[in-house]
This record gives structure tokens, sequence and C-alpha cells, in this order.
């Protein structure tokens, strides 16, 4: 089997899938080129990403790892969420065979985005 | 010898009837699906092949969830393809990269059957509406950030 059962729980079952309409921070990174886009919403009250959601463009990784990353993040505070890293995505599902691994990459790119917005609107 | 031929050959058409048969209703399904596309030719096309691209989606996602339903299909997507780029051949066919991403091959045989074409049109029709409502790239679309292309 290429991906694990944890993969697969989460792609066939992805946590946190939705839009926000007030979300305090978005995030969209990835291309179509390669395949995979990600849209990452959190919302954030006294410094603590209280909800997240997710929208995805990709393969089976592609979904997984960005339910996996929503999942991590969500109930932490933004300086605790910036240190996820796509390693720690990638243990947390058992891990990716080994061209997938850039996917998880992209998840971790789209938790820093959506933080990077919610920073940039404080301002 | 040309006996035989001939028999062997009557039983081919035959069977290539049947196929192109369930190949038509397939693609008259599929076809209903919205910003979807057929591709090669309808009618100079192999009996049993059927190549269709869904805007919005990506293949493997839409691979996985029909295997869950007990579909085997193929795609010419990158991530099936072990590379990052998608089928060359649809893009030698002029598809943009997006839409070739989305794609799907489905290949029928005599031992299918014309409820089962109707069972694959369903599935398809379900999972392609799910992933649609959870792609950026969907939603940007349907908003009109960029035009459909298909």
């Amino acid at each position: 089997m290429l991906y694990s059962e944890k993969v697969m729980d989460h792609f066939q079952n992805p946590r946190n899938v939705g839009k926000m309409e007030d979300a305090d921070g978005v995030g969209e990174v990835g291309n179509a080129k390669c395949g995979d886009i990600m849209k990452m919403y959190i919302k954030v009250k006294d410094d603590i990403i209280t909800d997240v959601k997710f929208n995805t463009f990709g393969c089976g990784s592609a979904i997984a790892t960005s339910s996996m990353a929503t999942e991590m993040i969500k109930g932490k505070s933004i300086d605790e969420a910036l240190e996820l890293s796509n390693k720690a995505v990638v243990e947390a599902l058992d891990g990716l065979p080994a061209n997938k691994i850039h996917c998880s990459v992209l998840a971790e790119e789209a938790v820093k985005a959506a933080i990077e917005d919610y920073r940039s609107r404080q301002q | 010898m040309a006996t035989a031929f001939a028999a062997a050959w009557e039983t081919h058409k035959r069977a290539n009837e049947k196929i192109a048969a369930m190949r038509d209703q397939l693609i008259a399904g599929l076809e209903t699906i919205p910003h979807s596309r057929l591709n090669g030719d309808r009618e100079k096309r192999l009996p049993g092949i059927v190549n269709f691209c869904f805007e919005g989606i990506e293949g493997e996602s839409l691979l996985l969830h029909l295997d869950a339903r007990g579909i085997a299909a193929s795609s010419g997507s990158a991530c099936t393809s072990g590379s990052l780029d998608p089928s060359h051949v649809l893009l030698a066919l002029g598809l943009p990269h997006e839409v070739a991403h989305g794609s799907l091959r489905l290949s029928i045989g005599e031992e299918n059957t014309p409820e089962e074409m109707d069972y694959i049109i369903r599935s398809v029709t379900e999972v392609v509406s799910y992933l649609r409502d959870m792609s950026p790239v969907w939603e940007g679309l349907e908003r009109g950030e960029k035009p459909h292309l298909l």
C-alpha cells in the first residue's frame, strides 16, 4: 500500500474542511502547474488559534497533510503554530512516500502564510 | 484457416460493438458533469477507452475515492506518474497544466455491464462534486477570479 493507514484516514475523512467568511488570517500556497494548492483560514483570539479550516486542490497526500496540519495547530498559540515543521506533519501521518514529501512542506507553508496574513492585518 | 479467421473476426466485431455501446453510455453520462471534457475524438477512438478531464480537481484524489467505491481507473495526473508533470499526451493536445491534472482514464471490457456504467457515472459525479467543494481552484473559477477553461 502506497499510503499509511493514517494518511488514508485523513484523506477519506479530512478534518476541518471548509471556508471561513470572517477569518482573521488566510494563506494560500502552491500552484496549479505542480498540481497542489492549499488555502488555510484561521480564527485567532488572545493569540490562540481557536478555529482553522482548509480547502485543497491536490492528491491524497496534499489533502492528508492539510488535514493533519490543521489538527496540529488548532488550539495552539500563534508562536507554537509557527514551529510546526513538515517533518512533524509527516511523522504524525506515519510517513509519506518520498515523492510526496513536498506536500507536507506545502502544508507547513500554508500555516505560515495564514499566520503572516493575520499578523499583517494587526498592523 | 480463412474460415477460422472470419469466425474470430465476427466474434471480435460483436464484442467491440458491445463494448463501444457501454463506452458511449459512459461518455454520455460523464459529459453531463459541468466543466468537463472528453479527450480525443468522439467517434474515432478505441471501443473501450474513455479519457476525461474535470476542471478544478486533481486526478489522484479522484482515483483514490473511486477505488474506495470499487472502481479501478487510471489517471494521467502528475502524482500517479511519479513526476511533477501531468500526462504529456494531454499537454500535447493543448490542455493547460491545471486541466491536465484533473484527468481520468477508464477502460471497459466485455465483462463489464451497462449497470456498472451507471454506477461509474453516479460515483464519478458524486466524487467530482465532493472534491470541487473543497478545492480553492474550483472556488476561484466559480467566483470568476479566473475563466473556466472547460
